[in-house]
């Protein structure tokens, strides 16, 4: 029996003990473990070196380039391109090493500590594309602090990469690494290892990016031009990330050069987009602004129907960042991100929705032993709906937000171990639903109660270098929530927000008996839970590594869907009385490893098994639209997925590429309420909704010629699960189906081939492409209709989303 | 239609499967109505589940026993003799609003059993015609259009059906979840004017229109918003919701397991009928 949390004041506590003590936690090892690093080095003898690596010629930043002292210590400069290196005092080489740049080796006379920018000059058509972290480069593999489960993906990649329209993506790139899956051709949304969409925390300059979808989901907001790094954790999260269950893709917009004004114009098939960049006058920084708008709708405009001729389509992206350098090792950043999706049918049904986001920081090395960022984002997203010419006009618009505070140390602890440390505090604020007349209209303007929350982290994590070929990573983040009033918490017959009619063998909304007003302020319910995380990898020399991975994260807000997908009209619902945190385990063991000449090839293997719980699904029939009670409408449930990923790269020669496969399983069981219920499918594990068993992808890029390339993707997939219908009926003049067990079937055999033909010179670049080039039918799904012979016969449908679709862009920098 | 609109639609193809038949099941569809155009025949229609593909009418299921109790008196359905499966209650049976009545049925040995009660429906103020322009949502034509008031108290649903010439209109449309059916919940104690339910549906001059506004409750709008939802089939578009079995208000009491699908509605009903006018 659930307790009673509202007359119960332990109630809410022991649902946080709940939390606490289903995540044992023995804080005396992971305490030991933080004094294990090297003895420190004598004082007299150690200096440290500390900057940024840059890009020669536009003073960018460049993330993780390796900076290492030849036969002494090495450090990767971080997500901020900033390093601070330990070394003897003397004369050393130092050895800077960055994909997509020339190595650069410097002999310096260090005597004392000293700040120190390295500037990398950037290769020419460069493609170092797959980057399975920590095995980055032969001759640095045995100093790379091992990273698993990584992935990242540069720009230029991702030019290459033949997509959809020929409008470069980077979720839609991600997905052909291993582990990750594309949901549905028509969704951004995108499933890392057998997570939900809304389990993945996509963030843009460290702001949180709600949903990622223009044209309902057939691209990604992300404007290649404006982006300068995007990276993936799967698995091992660094603590400073928290608030959501499988992943972290974290997008790094460009700074701008700061050296030079310049820019480009690209007019595709789809939209056309410019950049402009430059320094800032009168101080050393840099900005840049980019834009991108379709223009469908254009053609729209030329048609002979006035109906097409009014209806609207379009979408639109603002991309805008400054920087300026303060003093050798600090910097302020702002950075933003507008962007808007509209559609309008005639004056039948209009829809629109868009991100803004926003984040100023404040970065600044300190006595180059110490890295600090403090951190402001702010984020909201909204979307509305309007359903017009029916005697009840309205428009619904719903939105969430957050702003929040984040503050990030990176302390050196000795040339083998750093520290990092620091915390975040965020306001959350949910719009569920706003409901308006549009014209003459008797409906009246209501709106659903809106949701406030605060969400605190602190977080302390450590990385050391145990011995040569042994490196450690580990951490601990505590995240809570607290829901606040002002709130209207309804409580029910036998604290039952739902329950099964055992006659009827359905889930029912139950039976409001009572309800408590929350001040503004007021504390509703609180959540808190300690997410420690470790990973371990050992060299085993000549280039090979083995690693192992633990990680506990949570997430305290449910995206509640009710459709096959993410889409941009989905709501989310913050934890609450009855809605539980979700959280989950990973435990993961990877290989990987160089072989061929030089280190040509690079295989890796990875295992993951992991446990979700307090996930949530639906009821069958759930009414969650406008719906201000959804825990009547959810059951609680669980999670399992596991898998194994191959990895395998040409990381130079004329041909280079990958081949990714990943073999896994994704299932979900919602066991009911435990009072004699079925739950959902029986109380059996099923499916999830993008459940692919066998996921392979191959990618490879070959030049033809001096300026050509040529990109192509083909993608081999186990087919979508779905729920197949067993038999027919006939009800109130319409011919309806029954269903066999959830998502019991499968779809056909997904594949595809995508090329891209790419010419570069110094100015103008054209990109052909062609997408789904054999045109194959890939079935997304399975439904059913009447035959046109007989409304009395039923037919079998699957249906697609993209036949084959030719591109062409041209690109012109100045 | 909003993907269409943007020239990225897909394409559909017809497939063939083997599927594993579910378990015939007893399909129940029963109307208790109270009309304020004079008493209708009170009848139950019940038929049988059968393979998926299979042309036709559903099997109809025959020799059922079929009793209504309202709480003083039961009364059994006689089966009618020209259309198998009707079950008409006899003509004494004059349902009521604020009536609870209990629908029983034996068939096949097996006892069906739902209780409802007769909820009241505001009337249909005027039922007209409108001639609608063609547009992406449709074809150019005559629409029915109808003005209603809601009740000054919350908590009223509605579902309307259409009939031409006697004989009822529908068709699986995205649309009929939100025009089928409506939820006062938003417009509560208003006049609503220029409705159009059935805005898919041409109708010419000459034809008898009829316009029937049914009484939901809370369970039985959930139910018809679910028997909308996936009338249309879960057609692969960004916004159509996962596949499920849509389960009614009537339990076997015998084997529950082998629950029929269907529902018993008790219903309060304003009907209007007028002739679609030459233009």
């Amino acid at each position: 029996m659930p307790c009673d949390w509202r007359r119960d004041a332990n109630c809410t506590q022991r649902w946080q003990l709940r939390f606490h003590i289903f995540r044992p936690l023995r804080l005396a090892p992971w305490l030991a473990l933080a004094c294990w690093g090297p003895a420190p080095l004598a004082a007299q003898s150690t200096v440290r070196l500390s900057g940024y690596v840059r890009a020669a010629g536009s003073a960018e930043v460049i993330r993780y380039a390796q900076v290492l002292v030849e036969g002494g210590s090495a450090a990767q400069s971080n997500q901020d391109g900033f390093y601070i290196l330990t070394l003897k005092a003397g004369r050393q080489v130092i050895r800077i090493r960055a994909i997509g740049y020339s190595p650069r080796v410097d002999t310096l006379d260090v005597l004392a500590s000293q700040a120190r920018d390295f500037m990398l000059e950037p290769v020419a058509v460069q493609l170092e594309a797959l980057v399975v972290e920590g095995q980055r480069d032969t001759a640095l593999i045995e100093i790379a602090p091992a990273e698993m489960s990584a992935l990242r993906l540069d720009r230029r990649t991702i030019e290459l990469t033949p997509v959809i329209l020929g409008e470069a993506d980077p979720i839609r790139t991600m997905t052909l690494l291993p582990g990750v899956k594309q949901v549905s051709d028509n969704s951004t949304g995108f499933s890392v290892r057998g997570g939900a969409p809304d389990q993945n925390l996509i963030l843009l300059d460290e702001s949180t990016i709600y949903n990622p979808s223009h044209v309902f989901g057939f691209f990604s907001v992300f404007n290649v031009d404006a982006i300068d790094d995007v990276k993936l954790y799967k698995g091992e999260m660094p603590p400073r990330f928290g608030g959501r269950l499988s992943s972290v893709l974290d997008v790094r917009q460009r700074e701008g050069n700061a050296t030079n004004y310049g820019g480009q114009v690209t007019v595709g098939t789809l939209a056309a987009r410019a950049l402009v960049e430059g320094p800032i006058p009168g101080v050393k920084g840099s900005f840049l602004i980019a834009a991108r708008r379709t223009y469908a709708d254009l053609f729209l405009k030329l048609s002979s129907d006035p109906n097409l001729r009014s209806s609207v389509a379009n979408f639109y992206d603002l991309n805008a960042k400054a920087n300026i350098r303060l003093g050798s090792t600090g910097a302020v950043m702002v950075s933003g991100y507008f962007g808007r999706d509209r559609y309008r049918i005639g004056n039948r049904f209009a829809a629109n929705w868009g991100n803004s986001s926003g984040t100023v920081r404040w970065n600044q090395g300190f006595g180059s032993r110490l890295f600090s960022k403090v951190t402001l984002t702010a984020s909201d997203y909204d979307f509305g709906l309007e359903f017009l010419g029916n005697g009840r006009d309205f428009s619904r618009v719903a939105r969430v937000g957050n702003f929040g505070v984040q503050v990030n140390e990176q302390f050196t602890l000795g040339s083998n171990s750093t520290l990092e440390f620091g915390g975040e505090l965020t306001r959350q604020v949910l719009h569920p639903g706003l409901v308006t007349p549009v014209g003459d209209s008797p409906i009246i303007p209501t709106e659903l109660q809106p949701r406030y929350g605060l969400a605190p982290a602190l977080y302390v994590g450590q990385a050391v270098q145990l011995a040569p070929s042994i490196s450690l990573r580990y951490g601990l983040r505590w995240s809570g929530f607290r829901l606040s009033g002002p709130l209207t918490v309804y409580r029910y017959h036998d604290d039952q927000p739902l329950r099964y009619n055992f006659a009827l063998g359905r889930y029912e909304p139950g039976i409001v008996v009572d309800s408590t007003e929350y001040k503004s302020g007021q504390s509703i319910v609180t959540f808190g839970g300690l997410e420690p995380r470790v990973a371990v990898s050992v060299g085993l020399g000549r280039g090979r590594t083995l690693a192992a991975s633990y990680t506990r994260t949570s997430q305290f807000l449910h995206l509640i869907s009710n459709t096959n997908t993410q889409t941009p009209v989905d709501v989310w619902e913050p934890v609450g009385p009855y809605l539980q945190p979700q959280w989950g385990d990973q435990v993961a063991l990877g290989y990987s490893g160089t072989f061929g000449g030089g280190g040509m090839y690079e295989l890796s293997f990875e295992g993951y098994y992991r446990w979700l719980y307090g996930v949530t699904d639906l009821i069958d029939g759930a009414d969650i639209t406008l719906n201000d009670r959804l825990e009547t409408a959810m059951l609680p449930g669980q999670g399992r997925a596991y898998g194994l990923e191959v990895a395998l790269r040409r990381r130079f020669g004329k041909l280079t590429g990958w081949l990714s496969y990943t073999l896994s399983r994704a299932e979900r069981r919602v066991p009911g309420l435990g009072l004699g219920d079925p739950g959902l499918n029986d109380g059996k594990w099923y499916p999830a909704p993008y459940d692919k068993t066998h996921d392979l992808s191959l990618v490879g890029y070959y030049p033809l010629g001096r300026k050509w390339t040529v990109g192509a993707t083909f993608v081999l997939s186990t087919g979508l699960p779905v729920t197949v219908p067993v038999s027919r009926y006939q009800y109130g003049g319409l011919l309806l189906v029954e269903y066999g067990p959830r998502n019991g079937g499968r779809l056909p055999l997904y594949h595809r081939l995508d090329i891209a033909f790419t010419r570069s010179s110094a100015r103008t670049e054209w990109q052909f492409g062609l997408y789904n080039a054999y045109n194959r039918f890939n079935a997304q799904s399975l439904s059913f209709r009447q035959t046109e012979a007989n409304p009395l016969q039923l037919e079998l449908i699957q249906s697609s989303v993209f036949g084959i679709v030719p591109s062409v862009s041209f690109t012109y920098k100045f | 239609m909003m993907v269409a609109a943007m020239g990225l639609a897909g394409c559909t193809r017809v497939v063939e499967m083997d599927i594993d038949e579910g378990p015939e099941r007893l399909v129940i569809q029963a109307l208790l109505q109270r009309t304020d155009a004079g008493q209708r025949p009170q009848v139950v229609r019940l038929s049988l589940t059968d393979e998926l593909t299979t042309p036709g009418a559903t099997p109809p299921a025959l020799g059922a026993r079929v009793e209504l109790d309202d709480g003083s008196r039961a009364f059994v359905a006689a089966a009618s003799a020209e259309s198998p499966g009707l079950y008409v209650f006899p003509e004494a049976l004059s349902p009521d609003v604020g009536g609870v009545y209990t629908l029983t049925i034996d068939y096949e040995g097996e006892r069906y059993q739902s209780v409802d009660t007769l909820l009241a429906v505001a009337p249909i103020d005027s039922l007209y015609f409108a001639y609608r322009e063609a547009s992406i949502a449709g074809d150019a034509g005559i629409r029915s259009v109808i003005d209603y008031t809601d009740p000054p108290q919350p908590g009223n649903y509605y579902l309307w059906q259409l009939f031409v010439n006697d004989s009822l209109r529908i068709e699986a449309d995205f649309g009929n979840r939100t025009r089928l059916i409506s939820s006062d919940e938003f417009y509560n104690g208003s006049r609503v004017i220029g409705f159009r339910p059935y805005d898919e549906e041409i109708v010419v001059p000459g034809e008898v229109v009829t316009m029937r506004q049914i009484a939901l409750s809370r369970a039985s709008y959930n139910y018809y918003g679910a028997l909308l939802d996936q009338s249309t089939g879960n057609d692969g578009s960004p916004f159509s919701v996962p596949a499920a079995s849509v389960r009614g208000n009537v339990a076997n009491l015998t084997n529950p397991g082998h629950y029929p699908l269907g529902y018993f509605l008790a219903a309060g009903v304003a009907e209007r009928t007028a002739v679609v006018p030459a233009p």
